[in-house]
């Protein structure tokens, strides 16, 4: 179908303070060639829908540059149907609201208009090129694998099999429950959250097992997952038999064993009367609290944190360990009115509800809670066990002597065993990315069930230490995250952050140079390979980031909507001032997620931005190719910002490494920059967040300031 | 182990507390916000955090050597701001009590005050003694006093009978203090040996009775400031009925002795009389107040019948103490005499008892706070006023 292009410029919202919009309108029609180019008050009113709907029918437009506010605004207003293409050119935010107004006799400024026309031209540039996206197409399985039947696993099935979607249950052992099944007592769920809770894992078990929707493979464990969201192959040993069928999304929840106590030999584990607190689990399940030698155990200490928190063992806090020992402070206290429960903690950690769990054992006379530092566990000669504490509440070192001493371990995930429970048949590896400790990475925060295998989520204790009681909200949500995968993948559209995008990487394979690039450095293992070592995408497992076409050194990926001669084209849309005009120009790049909301935010504050810089979203800054550095130096912009998130430990990239990849790549081109001659400090990368609004003036005016210290690009103008 | 301090916890002594006043002592978290707001501790190992926490553990050994207990007045501050409603001010009383349980000889009074059926056992005691000194010495005259005109007390029981059937059990008692109070500043030695920032024991004395007279604690209190008049009252009251009483006992035996003085019942206008009539009325005033305060706060403040039985006692001698001379002046014989013999009885268990029930403070109190200022523990806070 043949595209017509129709400019639309609001002139509402302030825009018309601080723009002439007549003569943008004019320049749409004379330098850029629009052969529609209209201007109204009140764009995103009915009237101003209304009036591009009828051009549309009337005059043919299916491509509309919609010159107004943020993309972040309107999505919905703006939406002219699967046929039409939309784009935003944000005039509102980055020339109307940041820049100079029209003085007190109505002149307008000479600069701001400049920045009009100019934006005007580069996003005109951009949706001549803009291609039309299309969804993919394949045979999706409504079906939902979940490995691991304990109770993170079985609440996911139940929730998934409740929406009406049909599930696979692998299990490894004979049973379902995992390791809740053998507790004594669970720690409460419900008000008043004052006492344990009576073991209830056997009913979910029957109800998981009684549901039609439901199939359970006991004895099993997955020999191969091959594929992608909507069409995992998945391959299952089942007691020596072999089972295979297509799964559409894959929950793992594999869950996680508790630390093994022998390690601890600094807390004793040697001396029979030391145990663990899974020992004393099932010591109190038999109701038998007692010592080895069979007496009664009457004065019983707790070592809270054992093995957790320190960098010998597990640098993390258990979750957990806490209200396990309250609990099974109860159990002593239940079983016995005249034993003692003594517990030393490093910090007491019940949030929320759990608050009143722990008030109920503080307010029993018979368990004892103090702060401390373990520093010695010794054995005496009766066998009673003498620890050695620091750092209490005493105010002076004490020394306790104890019948009985429990050591509250903390949670390995089942990641740590060192066998796959995915098996992934995926050129970058059979399992999840891990963040830390054998965890799988995600953008930690604000996506928690994410991992970094689209389609995979991971669940529960495996994901991160945490009780029951949140494994089973956490599994209701990874569940509803999974079916949402199911049904966006059945659609052709990408999955979560760019939910229901339908721009994907194409690549220009005659071009590739099998340099492996893309493939090694997509964080979402998207890229198989062929015979020749060039890439095989598999649409499904994209999130559409474009950190491959970032990487390409030869530039033969894309997007529709986003491409290095996309870029290239806005770049050199309009005149580039010479250098006698005293015009710096400056080409900002900037991320989506993290840095275009702080531009939004200064905006909304009328926060005045240096009228010298142009600037360019980008989907991540992991999208950073090096070509684009060169093409706008050799167009002559005086300076390159690229702004997008923090890196590192704490991470915020929603595409895990973007950002550090930009950094990695911008490293490299330092280089080059200094061979053209020029200074390698006119390209710069900032990390910012929404928090840094106010901050963001400064930030680029003191980027500009000292471009003027070297001087116009010399490439200006040639 | 050197260095290390043995926690041994005490299940029993913690229950006890619970249920002798301290009965919100668990809910404790150490946020110390009571240390903070208390006007009487000293900045060094301030009080009452510390005891709270010695207490959830049942830390028996600590807590009876602990003076801070007896610097503590009570003022209440600590309850009243405690975020957890653990009752600290609460928790203190009731440790001092445990510790007048703990170093009372015999132990066996001091268990007997705690209890309803054991006070029954302390009351009748005194009851059946005076009750058969009265018989003995009216059988043969067909308790003609009751009859008698005017109303003369010496008529049921001559003051010699009196002094004879009273001065055992001063004796007991005394005996007792001293036995008592030599193994609380044994302890207190152990807990706080002396430091060169101590005074003298004769300045410490000093000061401490200048402290006790002056009320200088009890005006620093903030929730229970009302406690500096009623107390004081109260004190000041029974000094005043302590020499009284002396004043008397000398008259009379100066009288035994032929000396030509006037002995009981003495006129209005008789120096001793006039002491004696504005001390009870100073103690009435203080016991009326005491009580109209721990009625109102009963709902914060939870006193064990061993606080009661105390104030009960206090209160119920200066009432029949003054009800006697009304009933002999307004010539009610049958009231008076009984009235009278309720006193003797009240009198008797105070002074008999005095070391094991909560009369005992103030041999307590003024031993831990001279032992203080000797120790130098006091030291900011008596001297940086």
């Amino acid at each position: 179908m043949e595209s017509k292009i129709g400019v639309y410029i609001c002139s509402g919202c302030d825009i018309d303070q601080a723009l002439d919009v007549d003569e943008l309108v004019k320049v749409a029609g004379k330098e850029c060639k629009a052969p529609v180019s209209k201007t109204h008050p009140f764009l995103c009113s009915e009237e101003g829908v209304q009036l591009m709907k009828e051009d549309q029918k009337n005059e043919g437009v299916n491509r509309f540059m919609i010159a107004a506010c943020s993309q972040r605004y309107h999505e919905a207003t703006f939406d002219m149907g699967d046929d039409s293409l939309v784009v935003r050119a944000p005039i509102r935010e980055y020339v109307a609201w940041t820049q100079k107004t029209k003085d007190e006799n109505g002149e307008f400024d000479e600069d701001t208009q400049l920045a009009g026309e100019e934006y005007l031209q580069m996003y005109y540039a951009k949706i001549k090129k803009h291609g039309i996206p299309e969804a993919f197409e394949q045979d999706t399985s409504k079906n939902l694998l979940v490995i691991g039947g304990g109770v993170s696993g079985m609440t996911a099935a139940m929730e998934a099999a409740n929406a009406g979607y049909s599930v696979n249950l692998v299990e490894k052992e004979d049973h379902l429950g995992g390791f809740c099944l053998d507790e004594y007592k669970l720690i409460p769920a419900q008000a008043p959250f004052r006492d344990p809770q009576m073991n209830s894992v056997s009913e979910a078990v029957s109800a998981v097992a009684s549901n039609n929707l439901i199939t359970v493979h006991a004895s099993s464990f997955v020999v191969s997952i091959s594929g992608q969201p909507g069409e995992f192959q998945v391959k299952l040993n089942t007691d020596g038999g072999f089972k295979e069928f297509k799964s559409g999304a894959i929950i793992m929840a594999t869950g996680s064993h508790p630390y093994d106590a022998e390690k601890l030999t600094e807390l004793g584990i040697k001396y029979e009367n030391v145990i663990s607190s899974a020992e004393f689990e099932q010591m109190a399940k038999s109701g038998k609290i007692q010592r080895k030698d069979g007496k009664p155990a009457l004065n019983i200490g707790f070592i809270q944190c054992a093995g957790s928190r320190t960098p010998e063992h597990l640098p993390y806090c258990s979750g957990t360990c806490c209200m396990d020992s309250l609990k099974q402070a109860a159990y002593i206290r239940e079983q016995n009115p005249d034993a003692k429960a003594h517990i030393i903690y490093r910090d007491i950690r019940t949030p929320g509800l759990y608050e009143d769990f722990y008030r109920t054992r503080q307010d029993d006379p018979g368990v004892f809670l103090t702060q401390g530092d373990v520093v010695g566990v010794n054995e005496t000669e009766n066998k009673n066990i003498a620890i050695d504490v620091d750092n209490t509440l005493f105010g002076e070192p004490v020394t306790m002597e104890m019948d009985l001493v429990v050591l509250a371990v903390g949670q390995v995930p089942s990641t740590m065993k060192g066998e796959s429970a995915l098996n992934l048949q995926y050129r970058q590896g059979p399992d999840l990315p891990e963040l830390k400790y054998g965890y799988p990475d995600s953008h930690f925060i604000c996506f928690p069930y994410e991992t970094r295998r689209t389609g995979i989520y991971a669940v529960g204790s495996v994901r991160q230490p945490m009780d029951i009681n949140d494994a089973k909200l956490d599994a209701t949500g990874a569940a509803l995250k999974a079916i949402q995968a199911i049904e966006l993948t059945d659609q052709g559209k990408t999955v979560h952050p760019r939910v229901g995008d339908l721009t994907f990487p194409e690549f220009a394979l005659s071009r590739c140079t099998s340099c492996k690039r893309c493939t090694e450095e997509c964080p979402f293992g998207v890229l198989e390979e062929d015979d020749k070592g060039m890439p095989l995408p598999n649409p499904a497992r994209c999130r559409s980031c474009g950190i491959c076409m970032g990487s390409c050194p030869v530039q033969i990926i894309s997007f529709k909507d986003s491409s290095p001669n996309i870029f290239k084209e806005m770049m050199t849309s309009y005149e580039m001032p010479d250098e006698f005009d005293e015009k710096p120009r400056v080409l900002i790049f900037v991320c989506e997620n993290d840095a275009l909301p702080v531009f939004d935010m200064a905006a909304l504050e009328r926060l005045k931005i240096n009228t010298n810089v142009r600037i360019m979203p980008m989907r991540c800054l992991g999208g950073t190719n090096l070509i684009y550095v060169t093409d706008a130096l050799s167009f002559g912009y005086d300076g390159i910002m690229f702004m997008g998130c923090a890196f590192g430990d704490d991470y915020q990239c929603h595409f895990v490494n973007g950002s550090e990849l930009a950094n990695m790549r911008l490293s490299k081109v330092q280089e080059t920059i200094g061979r053209l001659n020029l200074e390698p400090e006119r390209v710069r990368q900032y990390a910012i967040s929404m928090n840094d609004y106010e901050k963001l003036p400064k930030i680029i005016d003191d980027f500009v300031e000292e471009l003027e210290d070297f001087g116009p690009n010399p490439f200006k103008g040639m | 182990m050197t260095g290390r301090v043995a926690v041994n916890t005490d299940l029993n002594f913690v229950q006890g507390l619970m249920l002798h006043g301290a009965a919100d002592l668990k809910k404790c978290y150490q946020c110390s916000t009571c240390t903070v707001a208390c006007p009487l501790t000293p900045n060094d190992q301030p009080f009452p955090r510390k005891e709270m926490l010695w207490a959830q553990w049942g830390m028996k050994d600590k807590l009876f050597r602990d003076m801070d207990l007896w610097l503590c007045h009570n003022c209440n501050d600590c309850t009243d701001q405690c975020p957890r409603g653990a009752k600290p001010g609460e928790v203190m009383s009731a440790l001092r009590n445990q510790t007048i349980e703990h170093y009372s000889y015999p132990q066996a009074i001091s268990k007997a005050a705690k209890s309803a059926r054991g006070n029954v056992v302390l009351f009748l005691i005194p009851m059946v003694l005076i009750a058969l000194a009265i018989a003995m010495k009216n059988i043969e005259s067909g308790f003609a006093f009751l009859t008698a005109k005017p109303i003369v007390y010496a008529n049921m029981l001559p003051v010699n009978f009196i002094d004879i059937l009273f001065l055992p059990p001063v004796l007991f008692a005394v005996f007792n203090s001293y036995k008592a109070i030599s193994n609380f500043i044994g302890g207190l030695k152990e807990q706080y040996p002396p430091t060169d920032r101590g005074e003298n024991l004769l300045p410490a004395v000093k000061g401490t009775i200048q402290d006790v007279l002056s009320h200088i604690e009890f005006k620093k209190c903030g929730t229970n400031k009302s406690r500096n008049i009623s107390h004081r009252l109260m004190m000041y009251g029974f000094i005043g009925l302590f020499i009284t009483t002396n004043a008397v006992f000398v008259l009379h035996w100066l009288n035994e002795f032929g000396f030509d003085v006037q002995v009981t019942p003495l006129p209005f206008f008789h120096p001793v009389k006039i002491l004696g009539n504005v001390s009870a009325f100073a103690a009435f005033a203080g016991i009326y107040l005491i009580v109209r305060d721990r009625v109102k706060n009963s709902g914060t403040s939870i006193l064990s019948l061993f606080d009661w039985m105390f104030i009960g006692n206090m209160f119920f001698t200066v009432v029949t103490g003054i009800l006697c001379q009304v009933f002999r002046v307004g010539d009610h014989a049958n009231l008076a005499f009984l009235t009278y013999y309720i006193h003797l009885v009240m009198v008797f268990y105070l002074l008999a008892y005095a070391p094991q029930t909560k009369f005992g403070h103030i041999l307590y109190r003024p031993a831990a706070m001279i032992y203080s200022r000797y120790s130098g523990r006091n030291i900011d806070i008596f001297r940086n006023l």
